[in-house]
């Protein structure tokens, strides 16, 4: 009963945070959202008792996809944004 | 009671960092032959509190335009999350105060995480020095995990396990696991001293180019806490080398005070490596950031490679 209250608030943050990635401001944001969304589906799928996918999932999609993104910003963004 | 336990562990584990910090720079300045920190203390050993005590007292500044929030929150997540994969490192006996299967990956996630803050940190400042450190972040990020990751497959392959508790009882039953990888022992010291950005590799925060980095308009509170960090990664990485490679808290004991000797041959291999680690750092210069790519990818990944492909092989005639 407890388990699925938790995975019932994890689902709903989940729909929150894939909201965010979408509607907040900025890249940098963004992909912060997006490391936040992929770390609530690592823990669903540790409650779902599938611990390895799960530690997995926080590895790749939390850790090193939005470094990848973030690099690209970092590397492509113009002189309009950064300091003057 | 394990909330004591684990809040006297982050005492001890900040305390411990700190003293490492003070062997770091102490060796650092004997390669050197300066003496380093002399006053604050017994042989400057109180050194890093003073630092850390001067930086708490300072101003925070923060640039108009970048993104405070962010600025705030960093710090603190970055603090938590190296703290918190701390308690995974077994010190007093085979187990640590937390653990469940597969926690060694997930140890290596939070210190990708820990990196995901310093780049964010970067980006959210503005400043173009802060930009390009963490754009140099990102570009030796991809350079330095992918050898970590291969030497950690390379244990993982020997104890057959990705959980820090049967590595560390695999290695008590038989043999510490640097006699079978030592190329990936190499190449894990190397990937820890960029990890933890030292001289070598110590491209994001190269002061004589971009002033410092991603840090750079990092003052007061946060620097320290970043500095804290920095700190408690240094101890992070060392713990795990000892732990993956050189049996953890085993050693010869005497029945009766077990616990007591486990913290006492970490300790001993952790100062070990924390001052092999030094010296490394002390003995050679900088790299530009090309030349960091082409060392990782060329030369420490074929090496970390072929000790995993040996393995594979062994494991495959049945010979381990």
């Amino acid at each position: 009963m407890m388990l699925e209250v938790v995975q019932i608030i994890v689902s709903l943050l989940i729909i929150v945070s894939a909201l965010m990635v979408t509607e907040v401001r900025g890249l940098v944001r963004m992909a912060l959202s997006f490391s936040i969304m992929s770390a609530l589906i690592a823990i669903l799928f540790i409650t779902l008792s599938a611990t390895y996918a799960g530690v997995f999932q926080l590895a790749i999609y939390a850790g090193f996809i939005p470094i990848i993104i973030l690099v690209t910003v970092a590397l492509t963004r113009g002189g309009e944004d950064v300091g003057d | 009671m394990m909330a004591a336990y684990i809040i006297l562990a982050v005492v001890l584990f900040m305390i411990l960092s700190l003293i490492l910090e003070w062997v770091d720079r102490k060796v650092y300045a004997h390669v050197q032959h300066r003496v380093g920190p002399f006053v604050a203390g017994y042989h400057g050993i109180l050194q890093p509190v003073a630092d850390l005590l001067k930086l708490m007292n300072k101003d925070e500044v923060v640039v108009e335009g970048s993104d405070e929030q962010l600025l705030h929150l960093m710090p603190i997540l970055s603090l938590t999350f190296v703290l918190f994969s701390l308690l995974f490192v077994p010190v007093a006996s085979v187990e640590g105060l937390l653990s469940f299967k597969g926690d060694l990956i997930i140890i290596l996630a939070f210190s990708v995480l820990i990196h995901l803050f310093y780049i964010v940190t970067g980006l959210s400042q503005r400043s173009i020095f802060a930009s390009v450190g963490a754009a140099r972040w990102g570009q030796l990020l991809i350079s330095f995990e992918i050898p970590l990751l291969i030497s950690v497959a390379s244990v993982a392959l020997v104890a057959n396990s990705v959980t820090l508790s049967e590595i560390v009882s695999f290695q008590s039953n038989s043999f510490p696991i640097i006699l079978l990888s030592p190329l990936s022992f190499i190449a894990a010291v190397f990937a820890s001293l960029a990890k933890i950005e030292k001289t070598p590799f110590s491209v994001p925060d190269a002061e004589t180019e971009i002033a410092g980095g991603w840090l750079s308009e990092i003052s007061g509170r946060r620097l320290a806490i970043f500095r804290i960090v920095t700190d408690l990664k240094y101890l992070l990485l060392s713990a795990l080398i000892v732990t993956l490679f050189l049996g953890g808290p085993l050693g010869p004991t005497v029945s009766g005070i077990e616990p007591l000797l486990s913290v006492f041959w970490f300790l001993v291999k952790l100062v070990f490596v924390a001052i092999l680690l030094s010296y490394v750092r002390g003995i050679v210069a900088r790299y530009r950031i090309d030349q960091v790519i082409r060392f990782f990818w060329f030369k420490i990944t074929p090496l970390a490679a072929v000790n995993l492909i040996v393995l594979i092989f062994l494991r495959m005639g049945k010979v381990i």
